[in-house]
């Protein structure tokens, strides 16, 4: 049968919605002798936020054409605005072809093999010079779990230096730092399905419907079909999801843990606690120690009466019992989700550990509906980090530098000697700049990621990235960016369908991107240019792999018998399904939907006496912890009065270097000062007004956008746009557990520009 | 021209109802429903800027339509695809 192009347009678009709509569906007559007909499409993932949704990448002549949806994926073959408008980045004019040496302050267009001289040359020279100590490596969540295991293998094994550092730093190392300090284990123990099935859903600290969309449509999907769905949204601000909201508690930034609390104190005050869950399953800590019983945690409960916390929240008590009372009902399931309102925080960890003791102190956890879960940023912060275990601390799966055996047992599986790897973590993310900043990191290799828009207090930042004596190598698909803009040299990175590999979404499903076109101009792989580069340097048997697959195969066997187990998943398997949630520990194993579950993980052993077993730690038990109340890094005054937040919107993503290539999204990318029409009129400014906000680090220029969306007291600005850089103003203070920057609260003066 | 494959979200129990009143809209051609909420289409618009508004139209003047989401969209000239915002009412922040 041969049809036009515009029909053959017609009839996958038709195909693509028909798909999304599942089973059951009544199929119009017009299509359905024709639906179907389009081929050449390859499997893949969505290269935005850690939904991980699958899609479908059409091909013609070479090159990206369409994205659809995959309705066998867990997001039925839904889309958001930015997935469906990706072909658009495939093939846009800011797509980096050619590797670039900065020259006399220019850059110039130079060959591969000149470009990689001269970073192993500079490399091994500062080195040589100054000591391993004096080079590192800053990574990615939006890497592929091939890629950044790969770098850290290089540079902790070859290099031999912990300065490996990534950007989860910025946005999921408190949810890791909750998920370690309840469970003993990192990663959500729920799934997706649980949306499916919980009757009370409780948001804090995310605007889900314009960072996660298709999550927050899946939400919407059991509330409209279960009239008794109660939403809850814990926000500052008025947002999308808040309007979706049964409930919306507006309250002082970083005052959450304080209602966090209250509701904790209500659950227990009214008698909704599950009684035996906690005798079976539940452990009690104050600080770093399990050292508390219940009475204890009922004391330290009583400074957090709703009155109390209301005052201390500038909310209403009333609201917070309600919020309690719903979370709580007897045969009710609730599901809690978050991101970066509570990760990017000081108390990033410990608002994590009061949201866990909700479900634990309630037993709403473990069962279909009933879980909390963290909602991810990027698409492989959860799985490509982890797994390579590419942070300062880290070794793979889990895995820690401090940990003699650890280090010992890695040595063994990278056939190193004895003592390669160092001992002492290296800094995280904001030292590692500081390092960079005080001279003594001299050269450091930048894959996948924008820091020079995305770090806190930038403008410190920027300047230590341009140090006279500094060395800066960035791979980036686009140029330029906030961050090539500072390098020696960039190189051209792939982007998304030009290679292949893993990517790990928020709910432990691994997925394989495949391959479906080849790369932009000269671009290569990052995997091909870290062997490269590992070649050149002379560690060559470190990276002896011809493709991803040779990577993934020695991955495998380094995740066996560790709490992350999924040697199950083989290349094939993922070539062939729509993704696996791991614990998957062998080819027959289906995949795990819910964690710690007796008869759904593989790792509770089928006689444990309970229906679940938090194996995470030693004694079975997750903790509740005893976390106060604790203000945040900065508190407004009477010289900075307003709080300052940044947070996303539905058209655009992280730093925007994709996302403002898309023609239908870029008039959004103008990052604009959100404020309370009280304070609008205090300051004489409307709608469109230049405003200049100030903190004790930095400043910028907005438009002012005055708005009822805007608690009083309170500037908004998102994050996405490179010429008004919202983290010029923003806080380097870090979380004392995760080291992750408060990015979500910090002090400012706005005045008329 | 823009096509775009998309997914309609109507109040519960009302595809069937909404598939109808739609037939008669410009550019939009109903191709199917789950029998419930949920209507698959085609639309074919001038841009996508145009698009985009029309999808915006419809969610704001239609209590039974709670939202329109992209699920492909291509361009007519052999060039790049390019997508609208999804709207849902939900989701409008000036709602």
């Amino acid at each position: 049968m041969s049809i036009s192009r515009r029909r053959f347009l017609e009839l996958s678009a038709a195909a693509s919605a028909l798909a999304a709509l599942g089973k059951g569906v009544v199929v119009g007559d017009a299509f359905a002798a024709e639906v179907g007909g389009a081929t050449n499409w390859v499997k893949s993932v969505c290269r935005y936020c850690g939904t991980g949704c699958g899609v479908y990448v059409g091909v013609r002549d070479g090159k990206v054409f369409g994205v659809k949806g995959d309705q066998d994926n867990h997001n039925r073959g839904l889309l958001c605005v930015k997935s469906i408008t990706l072909p658009q980045v495939m093939n846009a004019p800011d797509r980096l072809l050619y590797p670039l040496v900065r020259k006399n302050g220019k850059f110039e267009r130079v060959s591969w093999d000149d470009a990689m001289t001269l970073i192993a040359a500079r490399f091994k020279e500062t080195i040589e010079k100054y000591g391993f100590d004096a080079v590192g490596f800053y990574g990615s969540g939006q890497a592929l779990t091939e890629e950044t295991y790969v770098a850290n293998k290089l540079f902790k094994a070859g290099i031999r230096t912990n300065n490996v550092e990534g950007n989860p730093r910025l946005c999921m190392a408190s949810a890791v730092g909750g998920y370690v300090t309840t469970f003993g284990k990192d990663e959500p123990m729920g799934c997706y399905e649980d949306i499916d099935h919980a009757d009370v859903f409780f948001l804090v600290g995310t605007n889900t419907a314009e960072a996660h969309p298709i999550i927050f449509q899946r939400m919407l999907k059991r509330k409209e079909d279960n009239k008794s769905v109660k939403v809850i949204v814990l926000d500052p601000r008025l947002t999308p999801t808040t309007r979706a909201a049964d409930l919306h508690i507006s309250f002082v930034p970083g005052t959450d843990l304080a209602i966090l609390n209250a509701m904790a104190y209500v659950l227990v005050k009214d008698g909704l606690v599950d009684e035996d869950f906690i005798k079976t399953h539940v452990a009690l800590g104050e600080g770093t120690d399990v050292n508390r019983d219940w009475e204890a945690y009922k004391t330290f409960l009583s400074q957090y009466t709703p009155d109390k916390a209301a005052a201390i929240a500038g909310c209403k008590p009333e609201d917070i019992v309600t919020a309690a009372h719903w979370f709580g009902a007897r045969g009710k399931t609730a599901m809690s989700m978050w991101t970066m309102g509570l990760n990017q925080r000081t108390r990033g960890v410990w608002a994590n550990n009061l949201v866990h003791n909700l479900h634990l102190i309630t037993g709403k956890i473990g069962v279909p509906g009933s879980t909390p879960f963290s909602l991810t940023g990027q698409p492989n912060a959860c799985g490509g980090v982890r797994d390579g275990g590419a942070l300062s601390h880290l070794l793979p799966y889990g895995r820690v530098i401090a940990n003699d055996k650890h280090r010992e047992e890695m040595e063994k599986l990278w056939g190193v000697p004895a003592g390669t790897l160092q001992p002492k973590p290296g800094p995280a993310t904001v030292d590692l700049f500081r390092a960079l900043e005080e001279g003594k990191l001299k050269a450091l290799y930048i894959m996948c990621t924008n820091p020079g828009q995305s770090l806190p207090n930038l403008d410190r930042y920027r300047k230590a990235m341009q140090r006279e004596d500094s060395f800066v190598v960035v791979t980036e698909a686009i140029h330029p960016t906030r961050t090539t803009e500072l390098a020696n040299v960039v190189l051209p990175a792939a982007l998304w369908a030009e290679k292949e590999g893993v990517y790990g979404c928020s709910e432990r499903r691994y997925q394989l991107l495949q391959k479906a076109v080849e790369p932009a101009g000269e671009a290569r792989p990052d995997l091909d240019i870290l062997c490269d580069f590992g070649r050149r340097l002379g560690h060559e048997k470190l990276v002896e792999f011809k493709n991803a697959d040779d990577v993934w195969a020695e991955l495998l066997p380094l995740a066996k018998g560790t709490p992350y187990d999924f040697t199950g998943m083989s290349r094939d398997r993922l070539r062939n399904s729509h993704g696996v949630l791991w614990p998957v520990p062998a080819a027959s194993h289906p995949g795990t939907k819910r964690r710690y579950v007796k008869g759904d993980d593989p790792l509770v052993p089928a006689d444990h006496p309970q229906r679940i077993k938090f194996y995470g730690r030693p004694d079975g038990r997750a903790v509740v912890w005893l976390r106060p109340q604790k203000p945040p890094e900065e508190v407004v005054d009477a010289e900075y009065p307003f709080y300052y937040t940044t947070g996303r919107v539905l058209q655009h993503w992280h730093t925007a270097t994709m996302t403002r290539n898309c023609k239908e999204l870029k008039s959004t990318v103008e990052a604009m000062a959100e404020m309370h029409a009280d304070d609008a009129s205090k300051l004489g400014v409307r709608t469109g007004d230049s405003v200049r906000i100030a903190s004790r680090r930095g400043q910028e220029v907005f438009r002012a956008k005055v708005t009822a969306n805007s608690r009083p007291g309170l500037v908004f600005v998102h994050m996405h746009d490179a010429d008004r850089m919202c983290n010029r103003v923003t806080i380097d203070a870090v979380d004392p557990i995760s080291k992750e920057p408060e990015f979500k609260i910090c002090a400012v003066k706005v005045s008329k520009a | 021209m823009i096509i775009a494959g998309v997914v309609i979200e109507t109040a519960p129990g009302w595809a069937a109802v909404v598939a109808e009143r739609l037939q008669g809209c410009e550019g939009l051609q109903i191709c199917g429903n789950d029998g419930n909420r949920r209507l698959a289409g085609v639309w074919e618009a001038a841009s996508s800027a145009e698009l985009e508004r029309l999808a915006r139209e419809l969610v704001g003047s239609q209590e039974d339509i709670l939202g329109v989401y992209p699920t492909l969209v291509a361009e007519d000239s052999g060039k790049l695809n390019m997508g609208p915002t999804p709207r849902s009412r939900q989701s409008d922040p000036g709602g």
